[in-house]
């Protein structure tokens, strides 16, 4: 299955390698100075590529990583749960680990931590 | 216990890519390697037959752990890593020596498969799994979450108290 | 005769939609310029129908430009990536039903295991990480700001789509793609109504809620209109795709094609029945038995058609979000609106099974 998959994967990166290949073959080269140059609306670069952004993208990432974690969690508990349907101690289960996690949600939402305008 | 070459493949492409985690220059290079890895590991898993584990690993370390990576060595600029590491030129030595062993460790891990065919690595093995988690560990899986509440609490006031400094700043 | 027979199933899975993406240029154009009261592209042969095949080859004919301040590898690496991660979440998309030939089962899905939907999930978390690489290896501030941004808002959506199929797990009984489809198949059974309307159990009749958060999700995954920010001309200078010019472009373009047919194929599986037959065609398919996984295709690419349509018509109706908007609709409105459809699923699934 996973030599079904690679094959997949192979053929899928082929597709764009071939086009660029292509694309090399049948372009015409020109040498330009100013076609080269870096974009920024026309003028002269300043500063660095990578300077330092916000933090709330830092912030965003991380708490998809949390919640993800969960939904993680909570994949096995519903294929468990289809295996034994109507079982108390299953949602009991279910209840208290969706009371912590909504506790972290309603937590992190009303800290206004992830106040994007301004 | 025979080795197919797509396990073979596997195990070269980790090695491959945990040497450029290692060897590169610029560290969000490492960081696009690390995600290579997760990926091929995540192969590796599938073929041992840990179906959900695998599975796991691309959702949560490639899709997530990674990006959180990517992101903060985009925030903090940190691509010239050479002012950083104290050690920094003997890391070839140090790297040829881990990938040695961790190539010695997941041809072990992959020579260990038990015999059972891809197809009969079925349900049954999920449920088993799955089983231990809720009944068997479930104090385990509570606590889990209680350490995520944590971790997103702490996260909230670290960034807070970030742009409280910035804002004195 | 196992690798022919995987190489034709690949071929399928993936010929497909790559071909049907110069159609869904066309229709965007012509769909933009009828919304827009204007002809669309009508020249290059009848009804403009080859203008896209003219656009690629004004693409592959163009100079490519490789810019002097970028990384060369990883500049080139880039839009194969992103059309890799833009396909591979096809391998576990089914096209028709089961093929029952003397008695040996096919599938029609290159990559099958006990945990269908979960693989999808997973390869369709990939996606960022082409934009990623494309905003960094231009070497620009815009670019790899207007990457990041695209990639929060990617990540941002996946979690309410996630949160979504879990209760769709929980209402179907199976995480198998076939068995969510085989059990949308039966008329739907509303507790005092019954089966008086004779309509299908499909998922967004049973879960309404969960059919909107989808739907609002795979617009924002795609990047398409309202949630364009990421490409927008007039907001950050076109984004993670400024120093990319000719072919690479269009391989990005390719790439959001690939993924918005990738998505509404998803959709259709989980939401709208998949590929069980519509009223007319089960009576065609009572004919001719045999013809069935055609029939079976039919349908499931009608119902993906009209999803496409939808996205177009989005695109050309409503204005684009502003980010500070688009992150609140993400974490603070379709999230809590997640988290509440999977506790009273689940309720009432306890209820009902516990009776």
């Amino acid at each position: 299955m996973m030599a079904e998959f690679f094959i997949f994967a192979l053929v899928a990166f082929s597709i764009g390698a071939v086009l660029i290949g292509i694309s090399q073959l049948l372009g015409r080269k020109f040498k330009g100075i100013r076609k080269n140059d870096i974009y920024e609306s026309g003028m002269d670069p300043k500063g660095e590529a990578l300077r330092r952004y916000d933090i709330k993208f830092y912030l965003t990432a991380i708490l998809f990583l949390i919640f993800d974690v969960e939904i993680v969690f909570l994949y096995p508990w519903a294929i468990y749960y289809l295996e034994n349907k109507g079982s108390t101690f299953l949602m009991a289960e279910f209840l208290f680990f969706m009371a912590i996690l909504l506790v972290a949600f309603f937590f992190f939402l009303f800290s206004n931590s992830l106040k994007w305008e301004e | 216990m025979e080795l197919s070459f797509v396990d073979l493949l596997l195990f070269l492409l980790v090695l491959s890519f945990s040497t450029v985690v290692v060897l590169a220059k610029d560290t969000l290079v490492s960081a696009f390697a690390l995600l290579l890895t997760f990926v091929a590991l995540a192969g590796i898993f599938f073929q041992v037959g840990a179906l959900f584990l695998s599975v796991i690993q691309v959702m949560v370390y490639a899709g997530a752990v990674a990006i959180l990576f990517i992101f903060v060595l985009m925030l903090m600029n940190l691509s010239d890593i050479k002012n950083y590491i104290p050690h920094y030129n003997y890391r070839k030595w140090f790297s040829f020596v881990g990938v040695i062993c961790l190539g010695f460790l997941i041809f072990d891990f992959i020579l260990a498969q038990s015999n059972l065919h891809q197809d009969q690595i079925a349900k049954t093995s999920l449920i088993v799994l799955f089983e231990s988690l809720f009944v068997r560990f479930m104090a385990a899986f509570e606590l889990a979450t209680v350490l995520l509440l944590a971790v997103v609490v702490s996260v909230v006031f670290l960034s807070k108290n970030q742009e409280n400094l910035s804002k004195k700043e | 005769m196992n690798i022919l027979l995987v190489l034709l199933k690949t071929a399928l899975v993936i010929g497909i939609p790559l071909g049907i993406i110069p159609l869904i240029l066309h229709v965007e154009r012509r769909g933009a310029g009828f919304i827009q009261r204007r002809l669309g592209p009508n020249r290059v042969g009848p009804f403009g129908l080859l203008q896209p095949l003219a656009d690629v080859f004004k693409f592959l004919f163009k100079e490519d430009v490789l810019p002097s301040h970028v990384r060369p590898v990883y500049y080139y690496l880039a839009p194969m990536i992103s059309l890799l991660f833009a396909i591979l979440p096809l391998a576990g998309i089914p096209l028709c039903g089961k093929i029952d030939i003397d008695g040996t089962l096919f599938r029609p899905e290159v990559f099958h295991s006990d945990l269908g939907i979960l693989f999808i999930f997973a390869l369709t978390a990939l996606g960022p990480y082409g934009i990623l690489l494309a905003g960094w290896s231009s070497n620009n501030k815009f670019t790899v700001l207007g990457a990041i941004r695209a990639c929060a808002q990617m990540i941002s959506y996946e979690l309410a789509m996630t949160l979504t199929v879990i209760s769709l797990i929980l209402v179907y009984g199976s995480s198998d793609i076939h068995a969510m489809i085989a059990s949308q198949g039966q008329l739907l059974q509303i507790p005092f109504i019954s089966s008086f309307l004779g309509l299908p159990a499909w998922g967004i009749f049973l879960q309404p809620i969960g059919a909107l958060v989808f739907l609002v999700g795979i617009f924002a995954e795609s990047n398409r209109l309202p949630f364009d920010l990421a490409e927008g001309e007039s907001e950050i200078v076109a984004g993670y795709h400024l120093e990319y010019s000719s072919i690479k472009f269009a391989i990005f373009f390719m790439a959001e094609y690939v993924h918005v047919i990738v998505l509404s194929a998803l959709y259709t599986h989980l939401f709208l029945g998949g590929y069980n037959l519509l009223p007319g065609a089960d009576f065609l398919a009572e004919q001719w038995p045999l013809l069935t996984p055609f029939f079976e295709f039919v349908c499931f690419f009608s119902k993906v058609a009209f999803l496409i349509w939808l996205f177009v018509w989005v695109r050309w109706s409503l204005p684009r979000f502003r980010y500070d908007q688009l992150m609140d609709l993400g974490w603070k409105r379709l999230l809590p609106l997640a988290l509440g459809n999977l506790i009273v699923t689940t309720a009432i699934l306890f209820w009902k099974h516990s009776s």
